[in-house]
């Protein structure tokens, strides 16, 4: 057993009393000699050396002592081992406390740790190889292998590509060994007769394929004999299909996409920490989303005329995406990036969930968007324009809903998980300019536009005819209406504190429906009407049934009911929440408390106990 | 070692040689232009072999 603090071994010594005493001293030396050797490695000293050694603390003569030293360590021969090299004597030994052969331990050398695993993964292609470790950065960085691994893999070609090793066939020239072979009788076999089938089978259709053609899942064939562009044609989509969901579910991520541009992952530099809290800095200090092309100009100095631009711009965009205190709000041709610590846009009234619920009878039930009814949505992709009235509730929110219409102007996301876009909304009439977020529907909420309130306040009223263009700017449109000479108008506002609506006077300048201009003149009865909660609103039966309530006719008879027009009721429930007229119709036509007629609707109030309990439970949904 | 044309998988055969290529680019390419390098790869692959 090794000596761990690496003392020498005290060995038994041999001779005479005198030959034990210099044998032990010589040893003595010689492990001095060897402090930092390794227990197993032996130290060499010539006779004359130990002996001018010793001779000089004795005070004796050296060449008389070599003779007594060397019958010493003759003597003790178990220990020093004497090696002539034909000019000189040389004694050997070890702090073992014997003589033994050096041996060198290249079972850890550091070569061989490094370039043969103990237990190498089992991987197909030698060339890349992925770290199970995962950096700091969310990057995959491939740790080559070194050649003598790739040298021992029989399955990797040049650059890496796996090459399938044809199965060996009969007709390969492999000489078998015919010892084991017997030879086999042939066998006599009757003649079978076989009766003609009656039945003939359908022909099965047969794609007719040589060596050159591969059968598709749907059964088409690719001949790569084609052309490329031949074969695009045909099968473009299908290969983009396969190719798009390969890039997808690569676990090496080595192509990595931004939109509809896509890249090697290997090629794309990284931001540091110090780069995004640049980037987030400047943007918060804009106030606003910012553009990359932005982002790269200011924060950068990046000119488009660089070479390597269109690569940086790519990894700007790839990287911010997946950095939680950014978010992509852009569209196809404007990238904008929002910055954790910006404010909100759109209205703080109404959270974004009583919004999506509001409109989600747009994704849930799309018969009854009838925003197209007026206009198809390729007039509107060809004239890059829509024009729509305002409803009460779109003016007192400034919220457009991302209906049909809308969705055939608007552009679509440009990312899967995108959820918003931000739209600079221009009003060249005023010289003036908002920013509008547009929330994409989700799954069950509908989508819309909002951050247009002051404006809607400021230049409109309910009822007025407004026009969304399109720019050359994708993220950029113009909001414009039909300026007229002033007309005074006694206008339903919504007092948020009193919790109800009351009319004001207000003077406009717009060209507007008259039907849908929530007035006095219009309908009185509007005054007082208290302002649904959100919970109470998000059933449009309940709302309809209150606003017919507060606004509609009494009806005499059995069962007290009340009756309003379509158009007024149509009017009155927009007050409260969105609602398109067929919605509205469709809606309250499964309603059993509801009678639709030609031109009106009778609502007959549940009984008092039932009406409670459903206001309870609106409560309960509110809290 | 010839490609036996039906060996190949749409989306992974050949994949390395399209990364090498878009290595080489050195710029962002469209799904469309990676599409039609692939189709090239995949019928030089075969078309190729096919001509020794």
């Amino acid at each position: 057993m090794s000596n761990p603090t690496n003392a020498p071994a005290q060995p038994t010594w041999s001779g005479s009393n005198e030959q034990q005493t210099l044998a032990e001293r010589a040893f003595n030396v010689m492990m001095l000699q060897s402090a930092f050797f390794p227990e197993n490695v032996p130290v060499r000293q010539t006779v004359a050396n130990l002996a001018a050694f010793i001779a000089s603390q004795d005070g004796l003569d050296a060449s008389a002592l070599e003779a007594t030293i060397s019958a010493a360590l003759e003597a003790n021969s178990q220990i020093f081992r004497r090696i002539d090299d034909g000019e000189r004597v040389v004694y050997a030994t070890t702090r073992l406390g014997y003589y033994t052969e050096p041996q060198i331990d290249t079972r850890h050398t550091f070569a061989k740790r490094l370039h043969e695993p103990e237990n190498p993964l089992p991987i197909d292609d030698l060339s890349v190889v992925i770290t199970r470790t995962r950096p700091a950065l969310t990057t995959i960085e491939p740790v080559f292998i070194s050649d003598y691994w790739q040298q021992r893999s029989p399955t990797t070609g040049e650059e890496g590509e796996i090459i399938n090793v044809a199965p060996i066939s009969p007709s390969s020239d492999v000489e078998l060994d015919e010892t084991f072979e017997d030879e086999v009788e042939p066998v006599a076999v009757a003649p079978v007769v076989v009766a003609p089938a009656a039945v003939v089978e359908a022909p099965t259709p047969v794609v007719a394929t040589n060596s050159t053609t591969l059968v598709l899942p749907g059964g088409a064939a690719l001949d790569f004999a084609q052309s490329v562009e031949h074969i695009l044609a045909a099968h473009g989509s299908t290969i983009q299909a396969a190719l798009s969901e390969a890039i997808d579910n690569d676990p090496l991520r080595r192509i990595v996409a931004f939109g509809d541009e896509y890249f090697a992952e290997e090629n794309i530099p990284t931001l540091s920490k110090g780069d995004l809290r640049r980037i987030r800095e400047y943007i918060v200090e804009q106030g606003e989303p910012m553009p990359d092309t932005s982002i790269l100009s200011d924060v950068y100095y990046r000119n488009p005329r660089d070479n390597d631009y269109v690569t940086f711009r790519f990894a700007l965009n790839y990287r911010l995406n997946r950095e939680k205190d950014f978010e992509f709000v852009g569209v196809q041709g404007a990238r904008l990036w929002s910055a954790k610590g910006l404010p909100a846009v759109g209205t703080k009234r109404l959270k974004t969930s009583e919004l999506g619920q509001f409109y989600s009878f747009l994704e849930e039930t799309p018969h009854f968007d009838d925003s197209l009814k007026q206009t198809s949505p390729d007039d509107i992709k060809q004239n890059r324009q829509m024009s729509r009235f305002l409803s009460f509730f779109e003016w007192e929110y400034g919220v457009l809903p991302y209906d049909a219409a809308m969705k055939a102007l608007l552009p679509q996301p440009l990312l899967p998980e995108q959820r918003t876009a931000i739209l600079r909304i221009e009003s060249p009439q005023h010289y003036s300019f908002y920013l509008a977020e547009l929330r994409y529907p989700t799954a069950n909420r509908g989508g819309w536009l909002h951050g247009l309130e002051d404006f809607f306040k400021e230049h409109l009223v309910p009822g007025a005819l407004i026009t969304l263009s399109a720019t050359d700017d994708p993220s950029v449109w113009t909001l414009q209406y039909e300026e007229t000479s002033g007309a005074d108008v006694k206008l339903l506002q919504q007092d948020d504190k009193k919790g109800r609506y009351a009319f004001v006077k207000h003077t406009f300048y717009c060209d507007a429906d008259n039907d849908l201009i929530a007035s006095q003149e219009r309908l009185p009865r509007l005054k007082n009407m208290k302002v649904l909660t959100p919970g109470e609103r998000r059933r449009l039966a309940t709302t309809a049934g209150y606003v017919l309530e507060q606004v509609g006719q009494p009806r005499p008879g059995d069962r007290a009911g009340f009756e309003l027009s379509i158009d007024d009721l149509f009017l009155g429930v927009n007050v409260q929440r969105p609602a398109t007229r067929s919605y509205l119709l469709g809606e309250l036509a499964e309603e059993q408390d509801f009678f639709i007629e030609e031109t009106a609707v009778i609502y007959f109030p549940p009984p008092e106990d039932e009406t409670s309990v459903e206001n309870k439970n609106f409560v309960e949904d509110d809290e | 070692m010839p490609i036996d044309v039906k060996s190949i998988r749409l989306g992974e055969t050949g994949l390395e040689r399209l990364i090498q290529w878009l290595r080489t680019s050195n710029q962002p390419q469209t799904l469309e232009a990676i599409t039609a390098k692939y189709v090239e790869i995949l019928r030089s692959l075969v078309v190729e072999e096919e001509g020794r």
